[in-house]
């Protein structure tokens, strides 16, 4: 028999009162791994359905206002451009949390042909997909070269577009993005090639030649690849080509209306701005979604709550561990004694009480643990409930790291909760017990 | 034979309410190795008060006492301890078995607090020697009184002490149970281990070698009736 078989069976003696002690202990302590794994869980998953958002942070020039910046990832129109300096500096300063960039370039392009005025958004040709993940296409898919471009479902509808179908613009007219209607183009250079089609570099984001002048008025046609389904944004009237188009549409080798970046940790997207407009003059940036920010904000003061809520928790039924020790030594005053006379020591007295805490923090801890697993369903569907934003799936995930540490803190509670019992019965003499 | 406990001038004065009791006075004491013996006296006149000192569990207001060399006085209270582990049993009147605890686990408890391993056979000789080995499983409240008290001298002996302390261990048996421990008690010698017993009882205190008579806290020298 050791000392722990001793301690668990005085606890074994007054079933009821350790019942009510492990069940405050069990509540206190399933809180709080509720509270860790959800919060754990929580962050984790956030994290994920930014990373599925491809862009996480969207620099513009500043002078547009903070709403229109948002915007422009939905498709609006940006003045200015930020030059080539600008953005190499930009990703430069940003290159240790960076993993991938995507410049975008807006124009308006006008397609002869149908005698439209296009908004046109050029984008890496291969990083569309990374930049707009959650697009869903009625017909067709991404492009797969540079001539091959995706279209709004509002264009689609308007012109009676199709998959297969043709589209042709205006290039090199040098007409600005913000300018008004351009010029009639000449039909006979349709299909020319411009050396602003080659691919553009991904890293840089910029074609390897720029066009040439001479190519002025120099139409190019583009299949259409890929229609999508209503967003309910600005896709919906938009154009979507590859970068090298819009450069040759705007006969600009160099700017860019906003540059995208996807961040290794998107959770960072709030420190990489605030250090990118603090660095750079002149421009702004913005997180891919506000949303998840004011969603980490509420999650922040429902973490402070929870928190404070296991503390109250732990010091209820830290006190109800004390109380129940202290009973049980008082009640067994005389065979502490008697312990005492057959030889055992201050200390050991000490450890048998001290063990008493810890099997009841132990056990209650464990079971809480056990518990709060076994109910995260509700807990979740509970959290859904209150909060404006949850992450799709589960969200608390068994993560033994969790359970161990809310084990420690449950015999954290049982050893501050048996110092004073263990003190009180290490003091006890053999004298007063065996006297009375 | 070699003289195994001394007191001298053995004083102890408890102090009740501003009021001093002097329950022992200049007590000046022998007991040998391997002797069995009693020491009676009315109540009150400090035969607890001796037995609870020459077991460490309590210390004199003044004298001294030494057990195999060992001054009880120089010693600090850890090493009151080891000398109840090592050295002493103790067997007393309402026999304080732990409840919750079988009869064979209440006499294994001492050696936990020694830090040693039970052995399996000297527990059963122990048990057979005090006739207690058909109630090994059992609680102390399923138990006689006789052999409650049986199990309380095997679990005094489980250390191997050389010396037994009984205060008043029939005192809560009939005569048969008493006369049976007192017998046990007796058989202690053969292995070496003195036996010092309290007790009320003028005849059960004939059956030791000898018996030492008490009153008013100081050795009578003439017996008393108690
Ligand atoms: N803890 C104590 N405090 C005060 N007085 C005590 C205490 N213990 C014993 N006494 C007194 O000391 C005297 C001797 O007691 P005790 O040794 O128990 O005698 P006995 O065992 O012979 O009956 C008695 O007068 C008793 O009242
Ligand atoms: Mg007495």
């Amino acid at each position: 028999m050791g000392f722990l078989k001793l301690s668990l069976k005085n606890i074994a003696r007054n079933r009821t009162r350790n019942l009510i002690t492990l069940t405050s202990i069990l509540i206190a302590v399933g809180v709080l791994f509720s509270v860790v794994s959800y919060d754990r869980g929580f962050s984790r998953s956030l994290e994920r359905e930014m990373r599925r958002t491809g862009v996480h942070v969207t620099v513009v020039p500043t002078g547009c206002p903070h709403e229109a910046a948002t915007l422009l990832l939905h498709g609006g129109v940006v003045p200015d451009r930020l030059d080539r300096k600008t953005v190499e500096g930009i990703k430069d300063h940003v290159s240790d949390q960076a993993e991938g960039y995507y410049p975008m370039l807006l124009a308006q392009a006008h397609d002869p042909r149908r005698d439209r005025l296009d908004l046109v958004y050029g984008m890496p040709g291969d990083g569309m997909a990374d930049i707009k993940p959650q697009w869903q296409f009625s017909a067709g898919a991404f492009p797969e070269n540079e001539e091959e471009i995706v279209i709004g479902r509002s264009v689609a509808a308007r012109d009676g577009l199709r998959v297969g179908d043709s589209v042709a613009y205006r290039t090199n007219t040098g007409l600005p993005a913000d300018a008004g209607h351009p010029e009639v183009g000449r039909p006979d250079t349709v299909g020319k090639d411009t050396p602003g089609a080659d691919t553009p570099d991904m890293v840089t984001g910029y074609a390897e030649q720029p066009p040439r002048a001479d190519d002025a008025d120099s139409v190019r046609t583009f299949r259409i690849a890929g229609i999508l389904r209503t967003t309910g944004t600005q896709d919906d009237d938009a154009v979507f080509v590859p970068l090298s188009v819009t450069r040759a549409i705007l006969g600009d080798a160099e700017g860019i209306t906003a540059l995208g970046i996807r961040l290794e940790h998107p959770g960072a997207a709030t420190r990489v701005i605030r250090d990118i407009e603090r660095s750079f003059a002149g421009v702004q940036a913005v997180t891919a979604d506000d949303l998840l920010e004011t969603v980490a904000g509420v999650v922040q003061s429902a973490r402070v709550l929870s928190f404070s809520m296991v503390i109250l928790v732990a010091v209820v039924s830290g006190s109800g561990v004390l109380n129940a020790v202290l009973m049980t030594v008082f009640e067994r005053t005389r065979e502490i004694g008697t312990m005492r006379s057959l030889g055992a020591s201050r200390l050991d007295i000490f450890r048998l009480t001290m063990n008493e805490a810890l099997v009841l923090t132990f056990i209650g801890g464990a079971a809480g643990i056990v518990l709060a697993n076994l109910g995260a369903p509700v807990i979740e569907s509970f959290v859904r409930g209150f909060l404006p934003y949850v992450p799709e799936g589960r969200n608390i995930v068994f993560d033994p790291l969790v359970a161990l540490g809310s084990l420690i803190f449950s015999m954290v509670i049982g050893v501050l909760a048996g110092l004073y019992p263990a003190w009180r019965a290490s003091g006890i003499t053999p004298i007063e017990a065996i006297r009375n | 034979m070699s003289v195994l406990i001394q007191t001298k001038n053995l004083e102890k004065v408890y102090h009740r309410g501003g009021e001093a009791v002097h329950a022992l006075r200049g007590v000046e004491l022998e007991f040998h190795k391997g002797e069995f013996a009693t020491i009676v006296g009315p109540s009150g006149s400090g035969k607890t008060t001796l037995l609870h000192i020459l077991g460490c569990l309590d210390r004199p207001s003044g004298g001294t006492v030494e057990i195999d060399g060992i001054s009880l006085s120089d010693i600090s209270g850890s090493g009151q301890d080891r000398i109840r582990r090592e050295m002493i049993g103790f067997v007393f009147q309402e026999f304080h078995l732990i409840p919750s605890l079988s009869v064979a686990d209440n006499i294994l408890l001492p050696l936990l607090f020694s830090r040693k391993e039970p052995d399996p056979g000297y527990l059963d000789h122990l048990m057979e020697t005090v006739g207690i080995v058909h109630r090994k499983d059992h609680r102390p409240n399923q138990l006689s009184g006789g052999e409650m008290q049986r199990a309380a001298v095997a679990r005094a002996l489980i250390n191997r002490p050389q010396v037994l302390l009984a205060d008043e261990p029939s005192g809560n048996l009939d005569t048969d149970n008493s006369i049976r421990i007192f017998k046990l008690l007796d058989s202690l010698k053969q292995e070496g281990i003195t036996v010092i017993v309290v007790t009320h009882n003028m005849e059960l205190a004939q059956m030791a070698d000898r018996q030492v008579h008490f009153r008013d806290g100081r050795l009578a020298d003439d017996p008393v009736r108690c």
